[in-house]
């Protein structure tokens, strides 16, 4: 089954397997990112971390390809690569030159199915990981939103972080890994992304001799947790070292799926600036929003950022202020929250609107300059919605109203949706 | 590929040079570039008429808070208005202050580009410091040093650089400053800064994007083709002597989950001879794929650690060379000990010629992947003005990259790696 729209084709195998190509002749690189629809959203308590620590055990080899195969053979032609895991999605890519993709693609197709998981490797990557997140601990700003994250949520999943709990971390076995990675390593819950310089044809014969003869599996476990409505604010407080106070307000958002997503991602440039859709960042600065005018040039705090993230469920909608020495973070708060009445309370100007919009589309315009990054929205939009999320998403964008940011504040900023973290720095 | 055929140069009558690369396949422009004004030109201790605090530069610190002040009020702007005008259209405009020099960068639709121009211009030649604009920039730069003191990574940056150079040499302090810095800073420093050091003289502008490169010129030239200050000669940088022994230190940082490791010395700059040899032995060292072979030993084989890698800082001066990691306390003494060995195996044999071959392939076949954007064009197109290479280099590149023995590495891992006399930091619990 092939479909075509705005020069993507989207292709879906008789496995199960998706795959979404689009011609970019401006270098001569191509980047394969290849997505599962597994993440923290598909683990429970005592196997917290278990999708990201199978996405480590990926690059640990398969019978074909060796550990040091998989590092040696893509750096030697030059390809970049990593893999990445999220609350919906685990992801693994190469940027390679465009002659060289074709290794990319050997190595996806049979490490989707073929991957060891020794369990000698097993252990080695157990404290490999352990150091990973001992040093994310080092950060009061990941402490802080943990602690946030596990307030927000009573039953869904989204409420552990990615790289999941420490005892969870010490107590898995093989077993838990291998079990994990054949349930949702299968070609029906993987989508294949390529962008670059490759002819559409071509690369469809070749991802489906390598990827179509990979036998599907039943369908992935669904979540069927749903968050309870939240009717009251939750509030937590972090205490650690350093001698810098932080504040985080995380407020219930939506799903990306759902019509409000559009005017949330508005009000967040309103609000904190453009923050784009890049995997690689390229974030604009903010400094004409409306929360570092209030916060940042008062002397209150030194930064302040938000973030919407599109999600398959609803997720958090967070704002993040760093404070400045000497500024009481009582006062931080409460100059917060006197902006977030603001723009409830009176709508935005049609200038401000026009300009969070012009914004966006100038990140999305940069961020498309890059293969790698193109490859990325393809098989990023699809885990929660699909690539014609993708091509809508400056025309919904544009189509934002004013009155629709009004409602959506009200909607979404609200002190019953809130929770408040403060991290109290003790030295 | 960028080069001399394609690269259109133009020097303007005060001594700025341009260059314009025209890549239509993009809609939007990045200008980039540089000028010679930079923390070392803050007076450094021991230098007369600069009274040393406690030992160290009483202004370290300053040439970038001057950077960050320069889009506080430039021309007849104020601060909130170079930003309303810089994010309404989406684009992004920094200045950062470096240790040899100040790096500006623009980003915007091609059709906003003689915006930049503008903006550009008047922030590099004509901000204003509005006293109360530098009150908030100073607020905002103690709360980043409060936040460096109880940063495990940067509080070992901090001591290292303490241990590698000595008194007086640029290197030794932070081009952050320290808060003692922050604090003592007046409105007239930075003024006076600014008026003293920044000039056209060596100045490099960039420009790569949907913009063709007659424009460019024209839009530099308009924009800086009449700028006439004059900044004084520079004094030589001072040599950084040999570590001599091992020198250890750490800083307690209770609370931490782990520590930041780093070993190292001071080693060459990018202008030595040696130096594309020294990259790729660095590389097979601790680069390459998953962080060459020290990640091979400590990380793949033994776990120890998450990340592990080695670099050459280079640049204009003697820039460090080290080993770093963020280790768990416990595992400090173990992941020194494999790191040494493996830097006195890649002195004492030579490296195999299929592992060269591997990472001399990584060299070349990335530069597609590096040049995927304006950006990254860009970067390659400053570098190559930065450190005298000539427009040519990337022609060259492969063939510098493939002449490259086994031998060759060796020698200079014999000549640049020190297994017994170095620095070793390590900041955490």
């Amino acid at each position: 089954m092939v479909s075509r729209s705005n020069g993507i084709v989207k292709a879906v195998l008789p496995n199960g397997l998706t795959a979404l190509l689009k011609e970019i002749h401006t270098a001569p690189v191509a980047s394969l990112w290849v997505w599962y629809r597994v993440g923290s959203r598909n683990e429970h308590p005592g196997i917290t971390g278990i999708s990201h620590w199978v996405e480590h055990m990926l690059f640990k080899g398969t019978p074909r390809y060796s550990e040091n195969d998989l590092d040696r053979l893509v750096s030697r032609e030059g390809g970049a690569r990593n893999g990445m895991t999220w609350l919906d999605w685990t992801t693994y890519y190469e940027t390679m030159p465009s002659d060289k993709i074709d290794l990319a693609l050997e190595i996806e197709a049979d490490r989707m199915v073929n991957a060891l998981i020794k369990p000698s490797e097993v252990n080695k990557e157990r404290s490999v990981i352990i150091n990973e997140r001992q040093g994310a601990e080092n950060s009061p700003s990941f402490r802080l939103f943990e602690e946030v994250q596990a307030a927000a949520f009573k039953a869904h999943p989204y409420g552990h972080e990615v790289i999941g709990h420490l005892c969870d971390l010490q107590a898995m076995t093989r077993d838990d890994l291998f079990g994990f990675y054949k349930t949702y390593y299968v070609p029906n819950n993987a989508v294949v992304a390529l962008a670059g310089d490759f002819d559409t044809r071509e690369m469809l014969d070749k991802i489906a001799r390598r990827f179509g003869r990979l036998k599907p599996a039943a369908r992935a476990p669904r979540v069927t947790s749903v968050e309870p409505p939240q009717t009251g604010e939750r509030r937590v407080i972090v205490k650690g070292e350093g001698t810098t106070c932080y504040l985080m307000l995380a407020f219930r958002s939506v799903a990306a799926s759902h019509p409000d997503f559009f005017p949330l991602v508005a009000l967040d440039s309103v609000l904190c600036g453009a923050s784009g859709l890049s995997f690689t960042g390229g974030a604009t600065t903010n400094r004409s929003s409306r929360l570092s005018r209030a916060l940042v040039d008062s002397g209150l705090a030194a930064d302040i950022s938000g973030g919407v993230t599109p999600t398959i469920d609803p997720y958090l909608y967070a704002l993040f202020a760093t404070a400045q020495p000497g500024s009481p973070i009582d006062d931080l708060e409460r100059a917060l929250w006197a902006e977030l009445e603001r723009v409830k309370h009176q709508p935005v100007t049609q200038a401000e609107l026009d300009k969070a919009i012009k914004q966006t589309k100038a990140q999305f315009v940069f961020g498309s300059e890059s293969v790698t990054n193109q490859a990325f929205y393809l098989g990023f939009c699809e885990m929660f919605a699909d690539y014609r999320w993708l091509h809508t998403y400056l025309d919904r964008l544009s189509a934002v109203t004013v009155e629709d940011v009004q409602r959506v504040a009200n909607a979404c900023l609200t002190q019953d949706t809130v929770t408040v973290g403060r991290y109290l720095p003790q030295g | 590929m960028p080069c001399a055929a394609n690269i259109a140069q133009a020097e303007l009558s005060n001594g700025i040079r341009v260059f314009a690369y025209e890549n239509f396949a993009s809609p939007a422009v990045v200008v980039s570039g540089y000028l010679v004004a930079g923390a070392r030109d803050e007076a450094p201790a021991g230098v007369p008429g600069s009274a040393a605090v406690d030992g160290g530069p009483n202004r370290a610190g300053l040439a970038g808070f001057v950077a960050d002040c320069l889009t506080r009020g430039a021309g007849s702007l104020s601060y909130e208005q170079i930003f309303e005008r810089v994010e309404s259209v989406g684009a992004t405009l920094s200045v950062s202050g470096g240790m040899h020099t100040t790096g500006f960068y623009a980003r915007s639709l091609a059709e906003d580009l003689p915006l930049m121009f503008d903006l550009l211009s008047d922030v590099l030649i004509r901000p204003t410091f509005p006293a109360a604009e530098i009150e908030k920039e100073r607020g905002e730069w103690l709360t980043s040093l409060e936040e460096r003191a109880n940063s495990a990574r940067a509080m070992a940056g901090l001591a290292f650089n303490e241990l590698c150079y000595p008194e007086g040499h640029p290197y030794r302090y932070s081009i952050d400053g320290y808060p003692e810095t922050a604090r003592a800073v007046t409105r007239d420093d930075l003024a006076a800064f600014h008026q003293t050091y920044f000039a056209p003289q060596g100045m490099v502008i960039t420009v790569v994007g949907g913009v063709r490169a007659r424009d460019a010129h024209a839009l530099a030239q308009r924009a800086f083709g009449d700028w006439r200050a004059t900044r004084p000669a520079r004094q030589d940088m001072p040599p950084a002597p040999k570590i001599v022994g091992r020198h250890s230190r750490h800083i307690s940082m209770p609370g931490k989950a782990q520590s930041s490791l780093m070993l190292g010395y001071p080693g060459p700059s990018r202008h030595d001879p040696d130096w594309i040899r020294l990259a790729l032995m660095n590389s097979i060292l601790g680069q390459f794929g998953m962080y060459g072979r020290l990640g091979e030993s400590v990380r793949k084989d033994q776990g120890l650690v998450y990340y592990i890698g080695s670099r050459f800082e280079g640049g204009i001066g003697p820039g460090a060379w080290y080993i770093y990691a963020g280790v768990n306390p416990k595992w400090v003494d173990r992941v020194v000990e494999v790191s040494l060995a493996e830097v006195r195996r890649i002195r004492d044999r030579k490296v195999r010629s299929q592992e060269l071959r591997d990472n001399q392939s990584w060299f070349t076949g990335s530069l597609p992947l590096q040049m995927e954007t304006s950006e990254g064009i860009a970067n390659q197109i400053v570098s190559m003005a930065r450190y005298d290479l000539g427009l040519d280099y990337l022609l060259r590149y492969s063939e510098l990259v493939h002449s490259i023995t086994p031998a060759d590495i060796q020698a200079v891992a014999r000549k640049w790696l020190d297994p017994d006399n170095f620095v070793m930091v390590t900041a955490g619990p």
